[in-house]
């Protein structure tokens, strides 16, 4: 019986053997201890999710890598490259740990190599060995030559060469070793690549062979060991921790955020165990791909945030508080500082909460809730923030909505019209939450009336809170301030439960977004939809006839909160019943849209340095020379119209959409 | 050291949505209660002397019924040590002269070092509750105050108080003394969570007037002036006829045809390439005093 | 029982002579004193200024009581409330009135309470009722209502008055100089426990603009570095401090402490430019008070002309070079610092 036994010396495979069992312990303990470091985080409240639902997104994500093929497009062919690495990984994984360890260290080779069901698996992974190196030299080239936005700003090129040498050298000695096997006469058959190497080699006298053999082995298990210690401290132990993310990653609307816990003992983020154990895990799942980074509108503006140097920053600090720093970082890890230091103002304030960030990731990784917890570290723990949102903290306060204009003045835009105040004693089908924009803000009274006029047209049985409305209280959660959020969202349910009506119809998506999806969280469940879904609703069952055309050629800015927070792009359809309007395709749309840049109280706080959001966005509406862009979302408005003026562009006009279904009754 | 500083929620009338004219149509939800914002930066001044030394005791006062007692809350959870509630019902109907006198029981009581309050309260808009306290307890006061630090082993103040067009006094006083204070450049501070949570949970003192001497009857006695009603703002008397007379056609044009060509009342639309540009504009200039002649 | 039915108004000087407001006051000082059938007189402590007899005189003040003395060039708390307290005990006027001035307000509750005095700050009107007693009427809540206040007891009733509810003045009609009654200056304390040290003459290059008066404000209009550099000749010119809108603030023009409305600042200045801005009223909030506005715009229907009180259509590029070459002619220097 003839097999790597009789190439291999006994004490050649006894040192490989511990070797390899050394370095497994000391990878399997860093492994551990960053589980153990995982779960020292604050708990999460457990979601309604079936384990069926779990694991089909496993097998769909994980092994099917359904994002990358998702992701996949003439522009951005990245993805097959993925397939690559990780299905060839996955072989060789499995072929270390069975044939290379136990069967060649462990010497068992002759046995697990003797079915047939080995030499197909064992040819597929020679196939995967050379799209592996195909892979690597295309990742090196990404990374040297090509370099897309989205991998940098630091590239690595040095690392990653050094990593595609030792890995291809890795394969060639694999390949290597294959072919010398048979031609040294310990299995009898060779895979396709194998084949190839073992004609090439077959012209060497066998005593060389034999000391290629030596030689190509030992260079294996030092690269092996290498990668062992390397892969649990570098950003491949994604490849750990991401299907364990993507196991616990519950789906749920983006647009709801988690309630930060509101007791003494808060501590903001005053230690990285104070992020909860899925933040921690997603961190580590994080595959430094870039795309939450070239989906968000603040990065692309070049403005100093990033979603992916947010990942790094909180990584960072989290290695550092478990002692889990690579050796070859410590020489930066000295100067290491707080992670509420490492990410400075600009980049916490710039983020408008739009969520593409969240909605890019392959991974199910969400930078916005870290950049979330970090501002209500600022805002709640050590009220560092511009003082500019001092003032706005405190008009909400002492006056309940984000103008200061008070509560008496929430029916101001109800007069010369014919609204309905809903007492505690009636009753009404439709609540209409005006909102705090439409209730104060000249540019969408308009708006609100023109809801009251086309609802009551369409049949509606609507009614106004009045008074008795006050702010939704969503900026203060986008902006950190748990605190006062909280008692907006208790003192509005509170007065909702006093009042009789079926269902909440919203003109802002902010606050369509907050009543629904958040409010629940503090015990008020309401019905709520947006006014678009419930025009597309009256449109569609003919309560309410569009009548007037209105010929224009219209670019659609689907509001963040609506399409990518909460799937949600009725505005469209309603658009397209416009008789004559003309919807033109806008590249970044629905669930991918481009934020306007007035979210996350970008309203109120100063600019940020780099390039105006607003100003990218209308440039990309109009491309296609619309002579409209209409939005449903009155903070869009603002902004495009805002971006309109200030880049001179001439025969645009940015109009609100029930503006033009108002006109179109 | 212990810095005293006078708290004022307000009782403040910000819109008139009501409809009934005898009380001037001041809807009940018009009224907005809020803490004074010269009194909050009165007490950031406070709590900023505090922070630079470590053994000042920031104590805030407020005088009243259930509100005051909110924006005491409000004081600690900035950062007030501790809080004195002046329990009195409906203090509208005692003059700055009255209150005083309650409030200078308590802090006679109290020995502060120093006295911090706004200059004026929106809702009162007289700024007389903190020098009359301040004579009462015989200790020197200032108003307008800007800018304040200690000196002389605490012993005596450093400050400036604001005059016409920006300039500034600069003046020192001895301690104990009582400072009202303008906005300045000051910020106050935005609460943590802590001091959010810290406000709720905490004990605000209450003294009755009683126990410093003060009787209600009594009291009502000191008032010096008295407010005998209210009435909707009167339009600025104007005496001088204006300097280029309108016809009286031309005044009726005038008020007959409001668009935007032309502006303010008495105001004026020209050309920027006319001669009478440089007119207007001299008289604008001379006016607003910024040529000596 | 008081029988003494005159009013006394306490005047303050401004660039060598009686103030502006101090002369409207004396004007509406007269003309209760006329309703109360009592006489006007006036009351100054400062260092000399010529002519302030002849200047009180033709107002209708009978006497000047002054306490000439150059060393209070500023006020002086307790110099000054030790000068008047002593006179305003021997004469016992019905009324004493002043400007709700810096001044004004630091001085009259001092006097008020020593004097055991009813005294009514910020006041907007005072009129005589039939039963002889004065009615004063103050705004209150920001200016929404005004208050009715009646004084109680016997003492000298005090009111400070606003100097922006104060009708301007015509020229003064002649008038016999006022009677000057000279008053002994105070005596120096050094010990005293307030003491004046020194004086910050404002810079408007660097003053908040909340505490400006006089403010060149911008807007996307401006439109050039150049033009923008003929703003800040023109705010030297005049001495104004430069704020701006946010667009100006975005573009990185003018620094975010300069920037007013809604999201910046409130400022309440006496004189205001609004250069090529449109007056949206997210802008327009920003500025209390009444504020005399000049707004230079290239629109003719732009909304800011509908603040102005002064409005100049015009292209700006065109029109800065003129208009501060005009201010500079006419003030006579390239900045007033």
């Amino acid at each position: 019986m003839s097999g790597a036994e009789s190439v291999l010396t006994s004490p050649e495979r006894m040192a490989a053997l511990l070797l390899l069992l050394a370095v497994a312990i000391l990878a399997v303990s860093i492994v551990c201890r960053r589980v153990a470091l995982i779960r020292s985080g604050r708990p999460v409240a457990a979601a309604p999710e079936g384990t069926g639902g779990a694991l089909a997104r496993f097998l769909l994500y994980v092994p099917g890598q359904w994002s990358n093929i998702r992701n996949l497009s003439m522009k951005d062919l990245a993805g097959i490259q993925h397939l690559m690495l990780f299905w060839g990984a996955l072989f060789f994984f499995v072929y270390y740990a069975l044939f290379f360890f136990v069967g060649d260290a462990l010497g068992f080779a002759s046995l697990l190599r003797g079915s047939a069901l080995a030499q197909g698996f064992l040819g597929l992974t020679e196939l995967f060995g050379v799209l592996l190196i195909v892979a690597l030299i295309w990742g090196l080239a990404r990374r040297t030559l090509l370099k897309p936005a989205r991998l940098g700003p630091h590239f690595e090129g040095g690392l990653f060469a050094a990593i595609t040498v030792a890995a291809s050298a890795l394969l060639i000695c694999y390949f290597g070793l294959e072919a010398l096997r048979f031609n040294l006469q310990t299995v009898s058959y060779t895979g396709p690549v194998s084949g190839l190497f073992a004609d090439w080699l077959a012209a060497l006298p066998s005593g060389t062979q034999a000391q290629l053999f030596h030689t190509a082995w030992w260079i294996q298990t030092a690269m092996l060991a290498c990668f062992m210690v390397y892969v649990p401290y570098s950003d491949h132990q994604h490849a750990i921790f991401a299907p364990f993310n993507i196991l616990a990653s519950h789906p749920q609307p983006h647009g709801r955020f988690s309630p930060s816990g509101l007791q003494e003992s808060y501590r903001g983020l005053a230690g990285p165990t104070d992020f909860t154990w899925k933040q921690m895990l997603e961190v580590y799942g994080c595959t430094q791909c870039g795309r939450c980074q070239e989906a968000c509108p603040a990065a692309t503006a070049g403005k100093a945030l990033s979603p992916k140097k947010i990942i790094q920053h909180v990584r960072g600090s989290i290695d550092e508080a478990g002692k889990l720093v690579p050796f070859w970082h410590k020489a930066e890890a000295a100067g290491s500082v707080e992670l509420q230091h490492r990410v400075c103002d600009e980049e916490v304030w710039s983020c408008t909460t739009c969520m593409a960030c969240a909605e890019a990731c392959p991974a199910f990784v969400s930078p916005l809730d870290k950049i979330v917890d970090l501002r209500r570290d600022r805002v709640m723990a050590r009220s560092r923030f511009f003082p500019e949102l001092t003032n706005l903290f405190r008009d909400l306060e002492n006056f309940g909505d984000v103008f200061g204009k008070g509560k008496s003045r929430r029916e101001d835009w109800t007069l010369g019209g014919d609204v309905r105040v809903l007492s505690e004693q009636g009753q009404a089908d439709t609540l209409f939450w005006v909102g705090c924009q439409a209730s104060f803000h000249d540019r969408h009274t308009k708006s609100a009336k023109s809801v009251a006029e086309v609802l009551a047209k369409g049949g509606v049985d609507m009614a106004i809170m009045g008074k008795g409305e006050l702010c939704c209280g969503d900026p203060l959660r986008r902006l950190g301030n748990e605190y006062q959020y909280r008692n907006f969202v208790r003192k509005n349910i509170e007065n909702l439960k006093k009042l009789h009506f079926k269902r909440i119809v919203t003109y802002c998506p902010h606050c369509y977004n907050t009543l629904k999806n958040e409010y629940p969280q503090f015990g008020g469940e309401f019905e709520v939809i947006h006014y678009t879904e419930l025009l597309q609703d009256l449109i569609g069952s003919g309560s309410l006839k569009l009548k007037k055309q209105l010929p224009a050629k219209v670019a659609y800015h689907d509001p963040c909160y609506l399409a990518r927070g909460n799937n949600l792009t009725k505005g469209r359809e309603v658009l397209d019943a416009l008789p004559g309007a003309s919807t033109l395709d806008v590249e970044r749309s629905g669930a991918k849209t481009f934020c306007c840049g007035g979210g996350g109280g970008a309203m109120w706080m100063r600019e940020t340095g780099g390039a105006k959001i607003n100003e990218l966005r209308v440039r990309e509406l109009v491309q296609d020379g619309p002579e409209v862009i209409a939005t449903s979302c009155p903070y869009c408005v603002v902004m495009l119209e805002d971006g309109i003026r200030s880049l001179g562009v001439e025969n645009v006009k940015c109009k609100d959409l029930i503006e033009m279904v108002r006109e179109s009754v | 050291m212990k810095i005293g500083v006078l708290i004022k929620t307000v009782k403040y009338v910000h819109a008139q949505t009501g409809f009934d004219l005898k009380n001037n149509c001041i809807d009940p939800e018009d009224i907005v209660r809020m803490v004074n914002p010269l009194d909050e930066v009165a007490l950031e001044w406070a709590l900023k002397l505090k922070d630079a030394q470590h053994d000042v005791k920031v104590v805030a006062i407020s005088l009243g019924g259930r509100y005051a007692e909110e924006g005491l809350r409000k004081s600690v959870a900035m950062g007030a040590d501790q809080a004195l509630h002046l329990q009195w019902e409906e203090p509208e109907k005692l003059d700055a002269a009255a209150l005083s006198e309650i409030l200078a029981g308590t802090c006679k009581r109290e020995n502060f070092d120093l006295i911090l309050c706004g200059a004026t309260a929106i809702d009162s808009n007289e700024g007389l509750e903190g020098p009359y306290l301040a004579e009462r307890l015989a200790i020197p006061h200032l108003s307008s105050i800007v800018e304040i630090s200690l000196i002389d082993g605490n012993r005596r103040l450093k400050v400036q108080r604001v005059v016409e067009r920006g300039d500034r006094q600069l003046l020192e006083c001895t301690l104990p003394a009582l400072l009202t204070v303008q906005k300045g450049s000051v910020v106050p501070r935005y609460p943590t969570l802590a001091g959010f949570l810290r406000a709720e949970k905490s004990v605000v003192t209450a003294v009755q007037p009683e126990s410093v001497g003060i009787s209600a009857a009594g009291l009502v006695k000191c008032n010096l002036t008295e407010t005998v009603g209210y009435c909707s703002p009167k339009p600025k008397k104007t005496r001088s006829v204006s300097p280029t007379p309108l016809s009286a056609a031309e005044r009726v044009e005038l008020m007959v045809n409001r668009d935007a060509s032309r502006a303010k009342e008495g105001g004026m639309v020209v050309d920027g390439r006319s001669e009478e540009m440089f007119a207007h504009l001299t008289k604008v200039l001379e006016k607003a005093g910024v040529l000596k002649r | 029982m008081n029988t003494n039915k005159d009013v006394w108004v306490l005047v303050e000087a401004e660039d060598g002579k009686i103030s502006r407001h101090a002369t409207a006051l004396l004007e509406e000082g007269k003309k209760l004193a006329a309703e109360l059938s009592g006489e006007l007189h006036a009351l100054y402590l400062g260092p000399e200024l010529g002519g302030i007899g002849a200047e009180a005189g033709a107002r209708g003040a009978g006497k000047l009581y002054a306490c000439i003395d150059g060393k209070l060039r500023q006020y002086d708390p307790l110099r000054y409330q030790q000068v008047i307290l002593n006179l305003l005990k021997k004469q016992q006027p019905r009324l004493l009135l002043a400007l709700s001035s810096s001044l004004g307000s630091d001085l009259l509750p001092r006097l008020a309470f020593n004097l055991h005095s009813p005294l009514v700050s910020n006041c907007a009107e005072i009129e005589v009722e039939a039963d002889g007693e004065l009615l004063f009427m103050k705004p209150v809540h920001k200016g929404r209502l005004f208050a009715k206040v009646r004084c109680q007891g016997e003492g000298i009733r005090i009111a400070s008055y606003l100097p922006e509810r104060l009708p301007s003045c015509d020229e003064a009609g002649a008038g016999s100089p006022a009677e000057l009654v000279a008053l002994g200056a105070a005596a120096e304390d050094k010990a005293a426990a307030i003491q004046v040290t020194g004086f910050l003459k404002a810079d408007h290059r660097t003053i908040d603009i909340t505490e400006a008066d006089i403010i060149v404000a911008v807007g996307r209009g401006v439109g050039s570095k150049e033009s923008f550099g003929l703003v800040q000749k023109l705010a030297d010119g005049i001495g104004g401090a430069i704020g701006g809108t946010r667009p100006m603030v975005d573009a990185g023009v003018i620094p975010y402490e300069r920037q007013i409305g809604q999201t910046g600042k409130r400022v309440a200045p006496r004189l205001i430019f609004l250069l090529g801005i449109s007056g949206a009223t997210e802008f327009v909030q920003g500025i209390v008070g009444g504020a005399t506005t000049v707004a230079v715009n290239l629109d003719r229907q732009s909304p800011v002309f509908k603040a102005a009180d002064l409005g100049i259509v015009g292209d700006l590029e065109q029109l800065m070079p003129t208009i501060v070459k005009h201010v500079r002619d006419l003030t006579g220097s390239d900045s007033r610092a």
